[in-house]
């Protein structure tokens, strides 16, 4: 069957199966930033930003999907213009093998939307649907604090240009 | 499942919706969050009929006579807890349903599963079930034969899916708001933060102005296949006033006595009995305070 939606701010059209997972249609369309993991929406790999809420594409029908949002982490940046939370994710060394980060980049991405100073308690609670096997958290923790500051700043210096 | 589906409709309106899972009879599912049928593939399953278009999302402060909250069956875990938090006030519910709401799984999670999902395919360590039967709600159902509303207790009394006739969607969720003076609590036991739960309790107490207890329910999950009732433990409380440390552990053990518990390899059924005991006693502990509070301050 044939569906429309958005990718990444791009009116797209898919031929997919009746059962086909969100997960494996993006997977198939190029969009390989999200992971294959568990496929029972417990470890986070495969999160997406829904209309802009976290979610995991692996528990989400593809069919179901048509006319949404569908936000994946080749949106928000690439190796060589990355995002200020990549690159924070890259300096504070929360990434070691990265099979976790595109997705807690997007839930992160969700939370600073919601919450522009997060405590640490809050970002270890919206993390909470990620797991990774490196880091033990600790690191992209601070990842994510650094982000929250050096976007805070942007937004000051840019209001601060735009007087 | 990508192998056995053969279609996934998306009607948009109630009618065609019924019309779609009577054609398709054992064949054919309602497709709420999709978390139950994805994990739990089925190879009975072919078609999957998509309730996403009907509007079933919404969340309503109830008005007379029927005073209270109104949820769409389509309404996310994590959406009720928000409403809640903020326009939901107005239905004068306690903490009890947000709490719920709030342990399940992963805060991802929270954003797929359905609170008609989350009743109609009722595991053992389902949270909401659990809320909503210690909150008494009821259930409203649409058929081919018209919209029937079904109590909580008839709802669960088997697996929920076996109450609805085939063609029978859950439409609505109607929570009665509390008289004053009410508290309530949800507590759950788990292994780790997103694993489910080893056992999980639900207290709902009210309290006349001299502070004695005019009613209180209880219920349970995770201890066995389906969740439970606890009616002869919360009897026990009723008409004490201002039941301290020493009643409430009589309560718990009172609630481990009466609970129906089995063992599987999260836990075994002693261990579960004690857990029960223990946030049965803590669940009412909290239940209570909150109750003493709404009873002063008005505000539950």
């Amino acid at each position: 069957m044939r569906i429309a939606l958005t990718i990444n701010s791009e009116l797209r059209e898919l031929e997919v199966a009746p059962g086909e997972t969100l997960l494996d249609a993006l997977r198939g369309a190029g969009y390989t930033g999200v992971k294959r993991g568990c496929e029972a929406g417990t470890c986070g790999s495969c999160v997406v930003l829904l209309d802009g809420t976290p979610s995991f594409s692996c528990l989400l029908f593809a069919a179901a999907c048509e006319g949404r949002k569908v936000t994946t982490i080749e949106a928000l940046g690439a190796p060589n213009r990355p995002h200020v939370i990549m690159s924070a994710f890259a300096e504070e060394a929360g990434v070691q093998c990265g099979y976790c980060v595109p997705g807690m980049v997007l839930t992160t991405h969700a939370l600073l939307e919601q919450n522009a100073s997060p405590s640490e308690e809050e970002v270890r609670g919206a993390l909470d649907g990620h797991l990774c096997r490196c880091t033990g958290y600790v690191k992209q923790v601070r990842a994510i604090l650094k982000a929250a500051e050096r976007l805070a700043e942007e937004r000051a210096a840019g209001k601060e240009s735009s007087r | 499942m990508a192998a056995e589906l053969k279609a996934l409709f998306r009607p948009r309106s109630m009618p065609e919706a019924i019309e779609l899972l009577e054609a398709h009879g054992d064949r054919a599912r309602p497709l709420a969050g999709g978390t139950a049928l994805m994990v739990g593939r089925s190879p009975r399953v072919e078609v999957l009929v998509d309730l996403g278009l009907l509007g079933l999302d919404r969340l309503e402060v109830g008005a007379e006579p029927e005073p209270g909250a109104r949820i769409g069956a389509m309404a996310t875990a994590s959406s009720l807890a928000r409403w809640l938090k903020g326009a939901g006030r107005g239905a004068g519910l306690t903490e009890l349903l947000g709490e719920a709401a709030e342990s399940i799984g992963s805060r991802i999670l929270q954003n797929h599963v359905t609170v008609g999902g989350n009743c109609v395919m009722v595991y053992a360590w389902s949270d909401l079930p659990v809320a909503l039967w210690c909150l008494d709600a009821r259930f409203v159902a649409e058929g081919k034969a018209g919209s029937r509303t079904i109590g909580a207790d008839r709802f669960f009394a088997e697996h929920p899916s076996h109450v609805l006739g085939s063609g029978e969607i859950l439409t609505w969720i109607l929570v009665p708001r509390p008289p004053r003076g009410a508290g309530g609590a949800y507590l759950k036991v788990t292994r780790n933060a997103t694993d489910h739960g080893l056992a999980s309790a639900a207290a709902q107490v009210v309290l006349g102005p001299d502070g004695s207890v005019l009613t209180a329910r209880l219920a349970l999950g995770a201890v066995r296949g389906l969740p439970q009732t606890l009616p002869t433990a919360a009897a026990a409380l009723c008409g004490q006033r201002a039941p301290g440390p020493e009643q409430l552990a009589a309560i718990g053990r009172a609630a481990a006595e009466e609970a129906k518990v089995t063992a599987d390899f999260r836990a075994g059924a002693e261990y579960r009995r004690d857990l029960v005991r223990t946030i049965v006693e803590d669940a009412l502990e909290r239940a209570l305070a909150r109750a003493a509070r709404a009873r002063q301050g008005g505000a539950a």
